[in-house]
Protein backbone atom coordinates (compact mmCIF):
# COMPACT_ATOMS: atom_id res chain seq x y z
CA UNK A 1 0.00 0.00 0.00
CA UNK A 2 1.43 3.37 -0.92
CA UNK A 3 0.53 6.94 -1.71
CA UNK A 4 1.13 8.51 -5.10
CA UNK A 5 0.74 12.24 -4.41
CA UNK A 6 1.46 13.43 -7.95
CA UNK A 7 4.85 11.88 -8.42
CA UNK A 8 6.53 8.58 -7.86
CA UNK A 9 4.78 6.18 -5.50
CA UNK A 10 5.64 6.92 -1.87
CA UNK A 11 6.19 3.85 0.27
CA UNK A 12 4.80 3.45 3.77
CA UNK A 13 8.30 3.80 5.20
CA UNK A 14 8.80 7.14 3.48
CA UNK A 15 5.34 8.32 4.43
CA UNK A 16 6.25 7.62 8.03
CA UNK A 17 9.56 9.52 7.65
CA UNK A 18 7.73 12.54 6.24
CA UNK A 19 5.19 12.35 9.03
CA UNK A 20 7.98 12.23 11.66
CA UNK A 21 9.61 15.28 10.07
CA UNK A 22 6.31 17.10 10.30
CA UNK A 23 5.82 16.09 13.94
CA UNK A 24 9.26 17.47 14.73
CA UNK A 25 8.41 20.74 12.92
CA UNK A 26 5.03 20.93 14.63
CA UNK A 27 6.41 20.21 18.08
CA UNK A 28 8.95 22.99 17.79
CA UNK A 29 6.37 25.38 16.35
CA UNK A 30 3.91 24.72 19.18
CA UNK A 31 6.45 24.92 21.98
CA UNK A 32 8.77 27.68 20.81
CA UNK A 33 7.38 29.62 17.90
CA UNK A 34 3.71 30.42 18.52
CA UNK A 35 2.97 34.14 18.60
CA UNK A 36 -0.09 36.38 18.63
CA UNK A 37 -0.34 39.27 16.16
CA UNK A 38 -1.93 41.49 18.81
CA UNK A 39 0.05 40.52 21.89
CA UNK A 40 3.58 39.90 20.61
CA UNK A 41 4.12 43.11 18.66
CA UNK A 42 4.51 46.36 20.66
CA UNK A 43 1.84 48.25 18.72
CA UNK A 44 1.64 50.99 21.38
CA UNK A 45 5.12 52.11 20.30
CA UNK A 46 4.07 52.62 16.68
CA UNK A 47 5.39 56.01 15.61
CA UNK A 48 3.66 57.58 12.63
CA UNK A 49 6.52 60.06 12.33
CA UNK A 50 8.69 57.19 11.10
CA UNK A 51 6.42 56.57 8.10
CA UNK A 52 7.95 56.62 4.64
CA UNK A 53 6.52 55.64 1.27
CA UNK A 54 9.38 53.16 0.81
CA UNK A 55 8.29 51.47 4.03
CA UNK A 56 4.71 51.34 2.72
CA UNK A 57 5.77 49.82 -0.60
CA UNK A 58 7.82 47.13 1.14
CA UNK A 59 5.05 46.17 3.56
CA UNK A 60 2.36 46.29 0.89
CA UNK A 61 4.43 44.11 -1.45
CA UNK A 62 5.15 41.54 1.26
CA UNK A 63 1.48 41.56 2.20
CA UNK A 64 0.49 41.12 -1.45
CA UNK A 65 2.62 37.99 -1.74
CA UNK A 66 1.26 36.58 1.52
CA UNK A 67 -2.32 37.29 0.43
CA UNK A 68 -2.12 34.40 -2.01
CA UNK A 69 -2.29 31.96 0.92
CA UNK A 70 -5.64 30.58 -0.35
CA UNK A 71 -4.05 29.71 -3.71
CA UNK A 72 -0.82 28.39 -2.20
CA UNK A 73 -2.64 26.06 0.13
CA UNK A 74 -5.39 24.99 -2.30
CA UNK A 75 -2.84 24.12 -4.98
CA UNK A 76 -0.47 22.56 -2.47
CA UNK A 77 -3.16 20.22 -1.17
CA UNK A 78 -3.77 18.98 -4.70
CA UNK A 79 -0.29 17.50 -4.86
CA UNK A 80 0.25 16.47 -1.25
CA UNK A 81 -3.14 15.58 0.25
CA UNK A 82 -2.42 11.86 0.29
CA UNK A 83 0.71 12.29 2.41
CA UNK A 84 -0.36 13.17 5.91
CA UNK A 85 3.00 14.62 7.00
CA UNK A 86 3.22 16.89 3.98
CA UNK A 87 -0.46 17.86 3.84
CA UNK A 88 -0.50 18.70 7.54
CA UNK A 89 2.59 20.81 7.05
CA UNK A 90 0.74 22.62 4.25
CA UNK A 91 -2.09 23.39 6.67
CA UNK A 92 0.25 24.59 9.43
CA UNK A 93 2.29 26.57 6.91
CA UNK A 94 -0.87 28.25 5.61
CA UNK A 95 -1.86 29.25 9.14
CA UNK A 96 1.56 30.77 9.83
CA UNK A 97 1.74 32.60 6.50
CA UNK A 98 -1.77 33.93 7.00
CA UNK A 99 -0.58 35.66 10.18
CA UNK A 100 2.17 37.35 8.19
CA UNK A 101 -0.44 38.96 5.93
CA UNK A 102 -2.39 40.05 9.02
CA UNK A 103 0.50 41.88 10.64
CA UNK A 104 1.56 43.58 7.42
CA UNK A 105 -2.00 44.77 6.87
CA UNK A 106 -2.31 45.91 10.49
CA UNK A 107 0.91 47.91 10.31
CA UNK A 108 -0.09 49.54 7.02
CA UNK A 109 -3.48 50.66 8.31
CA UNK A 110 -2.65 51.42 11.97
CA UNK A 111 0.31 53.56 10.92
CA UNK A 112 -1.75 55.44 8.35
CA UNK A 113 0.62 54.39 5.59
CA UNK A 114 -2.49 53.15 3.80
CA UNK A 115 -6.17 53.77 4.51
CA UNK A 116 -8.49 50.78 4.79
CA UNK A 117 -9.97 51.70 1.41
CA UNK A 118 -6.54 51.91 -0.21
CA UNK A 119 -5.73 48.51 1.23
CA UNK A 120 -9.01 47.03 -0.02
CA UNK A 121 -8.25 48.39 -3.51
CA UNK A 122 -4.88 46.64 -3.32
CA UNK A 123 -6.53 43.46 -2.08
CA UNK A 124 -8.91 43.56 -5.07
CA UNK A 125 -5.94 43.77 -7.42
CA UNK A 126 -4.28 40.85 -5.69
CA UNK A 127 -7.33 38.60 -5.69
CA UNK A 128 -8.06 39.38 -9.35
CA UNK A 129 -5.15 37.08 -10.18
CA UNK A 130 -4.51 33.47 -9.25
CA UNK A 131 -1.31 31.76 -8.23
CA UNK A 132 -0.83 28.36 -9.82
CA UNK A 133 1.81 25.71 -9.21
CA UNK A 134 5.05 26.70 -10.95
CA UNK A 135 6.11 23.04 -11.13
CA UNK A 136 4.10 19.88 -11.74
CA UNK A 137 5.36 17.45 -9.14
CA UNK A 138 5.49 17.32 -5.36
CA UNK A 139 9.26 16.83 -5.40
CA UNK A 140 9.84 19.88 -7.59
CA UNK A 141 7.61 21.88 -5.28
CA UNK A 142 9.72 20.75 -2.31
CA UNK A 143 12.81 22.10 -4.12
CA UNK A 144 10.91 25.31 -4.87
CA UNK A 145 9.81 25.62 -1.24
CA UNK A 146 13.35 25.14 0.04
CA UNK A 147 14.66 27.97 -2.15
CA UNK A 148 11.69 30.31 -1.90
CA UNK A 149 11.32 30.12 1.88
CA UNK A 150 15.04 30.76 2.31
CA UNK A 151 14.87 33.78 0.02
CA UNK A 152 11.85 35.15 1.90
CA UNK A 153 13.65 34.61 5.19
CA UNK A 154 16.61 36.65 3.89
CA UNK A 155 14.34 39.49 2.77
CA UNK A 156 12.54 39.65 6.13
CA UNK A 157 15.77 39.29 8.10
CA UNK A 158 17.30 42.26 6.32
CA UNK A 159 14.17 44.27 7.16
CA UNK A 160 14.50 43.29 10.80
CA UNK A 161 18.13 44.41 10.86
CA UNK A 162 17.24 47.68 9.15
CA UNK A 163 14.50 48.54 11.64
CA UNK A 164 16.62 47.50 14.60
CA UNK A 165 19.22 50.04 13.49
CA UNK A 166 16.52 52.68 13.00
CA UNK A 167 15.10 52.02 16.48
CA UNK A 168 11.67 51.02 15.12
CA UNK A 169 10.81 48.39 17.74
CA UNK A 170 7.42 47.60 16.20
CA UNK A 171 8.77 46.65 12.79
CA UNK A 172 11.91 44.99 14.14
CA UNK A 173 9.77 42.71 16.33
CA UNK A 174 7.29 42.12 13.50
CA UNK A 175 10.07 41.09 11.14
CA UNK A 176 11.73 38.99 13.84
CA UNK A 177 8.55 36.93 14.14
CA UNK A 178 7.84 36.50 10.45
CA UNK A 179 11.48 35.81 9.51
CA UNK A 180 11.73 33.15 12.23
CA UNK A 181 8.68 31.40 10.73
CA UNK A 182 10.18 31.55 7.25
CA UNK A 183 13.46 30.07 8.51
CA UNK A 184 11.51 27.18 10.05
CA UNK A 185 9.63 26.59 6.79
CA UNK A 186 12.87 26.59 4.80
CA UNK A 187 14.35 24.08 7.24
CA UNK A 188 11.37 21.74 6.88
CA UNK A 189 11.58 21.81 3.09
CA UNK A 190 15.33 21.19 3.21
CA UNK A 191 14.78 18.13 5.39
CA UNK A 192 12.08 16.82 3.03
CA UNK A 193 14.46 17.40 0.15
CA UNK A 194 17.13 15.35 1.89
CA UNK A 195 14.64 12.49 2.25
CA UNK A 196 13.94 12.72 -1.47
CA UNK A 197 17.68 12.50 -2.19
CA UNK A 198 17.95 9.41 0.00
CA UNK A 199 15.19 7.80 -2.05
CA UNK A 200 16.20 8.88 -5.58
CA UNK A 201 19.48 10.78 -5.86
CA UNK A 202 19.57 11.28 -9.64
CA UNK A 203 15.93 12.23 -10.08
CA UNK A 204 15.94 14.64 -7.16
CA UNK A 205 19.15 16.24 -8.36
CA UNK A 206 17.61 16.89 -11.76
CA UNK A 207 14.56 18.42 -10.12
CA UNK A 208 16.75 20.67 -7.98
CA UNK A 209 18.65 21.77 -11.09
CA UNK A 210 15.40 22.44 -12.95
CA UNK A 211 14.05 24.58 -10.12
CA UNK A 212 17.24 26.49 -9.31
CA UNK A 213 17.75 27.54 -12.93
CA UNK A 214 14.16 28.63 -13.52
CA UNK A 215 13.31 30.03 -10.08
CA UNK A 216 11.25 33.19 -9.73
CA UNK A 217 9.69 34.54 -6.55
CA UNK A 218 5.91 34.01 -6.34
CA UNK A 219 5.04 37.70 -6.46
CA UNK A 220 6.89 38.36 -9.70
CA UNK A 221 3.90 37.96 -12.01
CA UNK A 222 1.16 38.61 -9.49
CA UNK A 223 1.77 41.69 -7.34
CA UNK A 224 0.90 44.88 -9.26
CA UNK A 225 3.95 46.75 -10.60
CA UNK A 226 6.28 44.18 -9.05
CA UNK A 227 9.30 45.21 -11.14
CA UNK A 228 8.80 48.85 -10.14
CA UNK A 229 8.49 47.82 -6.50
CA UNK A 230 11.75 45.86 -6.74
CA UNK A 231 13.55 49.17 -7.25
CA UNK A 232 12.68 50.04 -3.63
CA UNK A 233 15.43 48.90 -1.31
CA UNK A 234 14.39 45.91 0.78
CA UNK A 235 11.63 44.55 -1.46
CA UNK A 236 13.99 41.91 -2.83
CA UNK A 237 17.50 40.57 -2.34
CA UNK A 238 20.45 40.70 -4.69
CA UNK A 239 21.36 37.77 -6.87
CA UNK A 240 24.60 37.30 -4.96
CA UNK A 241 22.73 37.12 -1.63
CA UNK A 242 20.31 34.65 -3.17
CA UNK A 243 23.16 32.42 -4.30
CA UNK A 244 25.29 32.77 -1.18
CA UNK A 245 22.56 32.42 1.43
CA UNK A 246 19.72 30.47 -0.22
CA UNK A 247 21.05 28.26 -3.03
CA UNK A 248 24.53 27.29 -1.86
CA UNK A 249 23.51 26.42 1.74
CA UNK A 250 20.72 24.22 0.38
CA UNK A 251 23.16 22.42 -1.93
CA UNK A 252 25.61 21.93 0.94
CA UNK A 253 22.84 20.60 3.19
CA UNK A 254 21.84 17.90 0.71
CA UNK A 255 25.46 17.18 -0.24
CA UNK A 256 25.39 18.36 -3.85
CA UNK A 257 28.27 20.16 -5.55
CA UNK A 258 27.78 22.84 -8.15
CA UNK A 259 29.37 20.64 -10.83
CA UNK A 260 26.88 17.87 -10.02
CA UNK A 261 24.10 20.43 -10.31
CA UNK A 262 25.38 21.56 -13.73
CA UNK A 263 25.56 18.00 -15.01
CA UNK A 264 22.02 17.35 -13.79
CA UNK A 265 20.81 20.47 -15.57
CA UNK A 266 22.29 19.23 -18.85
CA UNK A 267 20.75 15.78 -18.37
CA UNK A 268 17.38 17.33 -17.68
CA UNK A 269 17.62 19.59 -20.73
CA UNK A 270 18.49 16.62 -22.93
CA UNK A 271 15.10 15.08 -22.22
CA UNK A 272 11.79 16.22 -23.73
CA UNK A 273 10.12 19.04 -21.79
CA UNK A 274 7.73 18.06 -19.01
CA UNK A 275 4.16 19.39 -19.23
CA UNK A 276 3.55 22.51 -17.16
CA UNK A 277 1.62 22.27 -13.94
CA UNK A 278 -2.12 22.36 -14.47
CA UNK A 279 -4.27 22.22 -11.34
CA UNK A 280 -7.28 20.84 -13.25
CA UNK A 281 -5.12 18.14 -14.76
CA UNK A 282 -3.63 17.40 -11.35
CA UNK A 283 -7.06 17.19 -9.75
CA UNK A 284 -8.21 14.80 -12.45
CA UNK A 285 -5.01 12.77 -12.19
CA UNK A 286 -5.44 12.39 -8.46
CA UNK A 287 -9.08 11.48 -8.90
CA UNK A 288 -8.21 8.80 -11.45
CA UNK A 289 -5.45 7.48 -9.21
CA UNK A 290 -7.83 7.24 -6.27
CA UNK A 291 -10.46 5.50 -8.40
CA UNK A 292 -7.88 2.95 -9.55
CA UNK A 293 -6.77 2.27 -6.03
CA UNK A 294 -10.33 2.04 -4.77
CA UNK A 295 -11.06 -0.46 -7.53
CA UNK A 296 -8.01 -2.51 -6.54
CA UNK A 297 -8.95 -2.35 -2.87
CA UNK A 298 -12.53 -3.25 -3.81
CA UNK A 299 -11.41 -6.28 -5.81
CA UNK A 300 -9.10 -7.40 -3.03
CA UNK A 301 -11.98 -7.07 -0.57
CA UNK A 302 -14.27 -9.12 -2.82
CA UNK B 1 46.59 32.42 -18.98
CA UNK B 2 46.37 36.06 -20.04
CA UNK B 3 43.35 38.32 -19.77
CA UNK B 4 42.42 38.01 -23.45
CA UNK B 5 42.37 34.24 -23.15
CA UNK B 6 40.22 34.49 -20.06
CA UNK B 7 37.81 36.84 -21.86
CA UNK B 8 37.57 34.33 -24.69
CA UNK B 9 36.86 31.62 -22.13
CA UNK B 10 34.15 33.82 -20.62
CA UNK B 11 32.56 34.28 -24.04
CA UNK B 12 32.49 30.51 -24.50
CA UNK B 13 30.99 30.13 -21.03
CA UNK B 14 28.38 32.75 -21.88
CA UNK B 15 27.53 30.91 -25.10
CA UNK B 16 27.07 27.77 -23.02
CA UNK B 17 24.93 29.42 -20.35
CA UNK B 18 22.96 31.80 -22.56
CA UNK B 19 23.08 30.41 -26.12
CA UNK B 20 20.27 32.71 -27.26
CA UNK B 21 22.05 35.91 -26.17
CA UNK B 22 24.68 36.15 -28.92
CA UNK B 23 23.78 39.85 -29.19
CA UNK B 24 25.67 40.72 -25.99
CA UNK B 25 28.66 38.40 -26.41
CA UNK B 26 30.81 41.01 -28.15
CA UNK B 27 30.33 43.27 -25.13
CA UNK B 28 32.05 40.87 -22.75
CA UNK B 29 34.95 43.16 -21.99
CA UNK B 30 36.71 44.20 -18.80
CA UNK B 31 34.54 47.27 -18.18
CA UNK B 32 31.17 45.49 -18.40
CA UNK B 33 29.03 44.56 -15.42
CA UNK B 34 27.05 41.32 -15.43
CA UNK B 35 23.81 43.26 -15.25
CA UNK B 36 24.88 45.23 -18.37
CA UNK B 37 25.11 41.89 -20.13
CA UNK B 38 21.83 40.58 -18.71
CA UNK B 39 23.70 37.87 -16.82
CA UNK B 40 21.90 36.92 -13.61
CA UNK B 41 23.66 35.39 -10.62
CA UNK B 42 22.28 32.00 -11.58
CA UNK B 43 23.64 32.36 -15.13
CA UNK B 44 26.98 33.46 -13.68
CA UNK B 45 26.98 30.27 -11.61
CA UNK B 46 26.43 28.28 -14.79
CA UNK B 47 29.22 30.16 -16.58
CA UNK B 48 31.50 29.46 -13.63
CA UNK B 49 30.61 25.76 -13.83
CA UNK B 50 31.61 25.72 -17.49
CA UNK B 51 34.96 27.39 -16.72
CA UNK B 52 35.61 25.06 -13.79
CA UNK B 53 35.18 22.08 -16.10
CA UNK B 54 37.37 23.65 -18.77
CA UNK B 55 40.34 24.51 -16.59
CA UNK B 56 39.91 21.94 -13.83
CA UNK B 57 39.42 24.21 -10.82
CA UNK B 58 36.73 24.74 -8.21
CA UNK B 59 35.85 28.32 -7.28
CA UNK B 60 34.76 28.85 -3.67
CA UNK B 61 31.01 29.52 -3.37
CA UNK B 62 31.44 32.76 -1.45
CA UNK B 63 33.75 34.26 -4.08
CA UNK B 64 31.46 33.13 -6.86
CA UNK B 65 28.45 34.74 -5.20
CA UNK B 66 30.26 38.09 -5.12
CA UNK B 67 30.97 38.34 -8.84
CA UNK B 68 29.33 41.45 -10.24
CA UNK B 69 31.39 42.27 -13.31
CA UNK B 70 33.49 40.80 -16.09
CA UNK B 71 36.66 42.03 -14.38
CA UNK B 72 35.61 40.21 -11.16
CA UNK B 73 35.23 37.05 -13.23
CA UNK B 74 38.61 37.54 -14.93
CA UNK B 75 40.30 38.12 -11.58
CA UNK B 76 38.76 34.95 -10.14
CA UNK B 77 39.78 32.82 -13.13
CA UNK B 78 43.30 34.32 -13.13
CA UNK B 79 43.68 33.61 -9.42
CA UNK B 80 42.50 30.01 -9.54
CA UNK B 81 44.02 29.06 -12.88
CA UNK B 82 47.39 30.16 -11.49
CA UNK B 83 46.96 27.63 -8.69
CA UNK B 84 46.73 24.73 -11.14
CA UNK B 85 49.34 26.00 -13.62
CA UNK B 86 52.36 23.70 -13.97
Amino acid sequence: VSSRANGPVVSRARREEIYREYMSFFDRAERQRRWHPEDDIPWSKLDRAANTEEMAICLETFCGVELYVPDYTANGFVINRELMGHAWFQAAWGYEESKHALVFREYLTRSGLRTVHQFLDFEDQIFAKHWTLPYATRREMICYGAVQEAATYLIYRSQREKYEKLGNSVLSQLFFLVSRDEAAHAGFYRRLLKLEFEHDWEGTLEDVAGVVFSFVMPGTHLVPDFQVRLAVEGVGISGSEFLAHAVFPMLRYVGVSRSQLMRAKRQREARPAQPAADPEFLQQALGVERSKRNAIVGRAGA
Amino acid sequence: VNDQEILQLLRSAHEFAQPDRADVRAFIEMGATLSDLGVTSISAMEMAGFIEDEIGVQFPDDELANIGSVSDFVKLVRQYSAKVAP
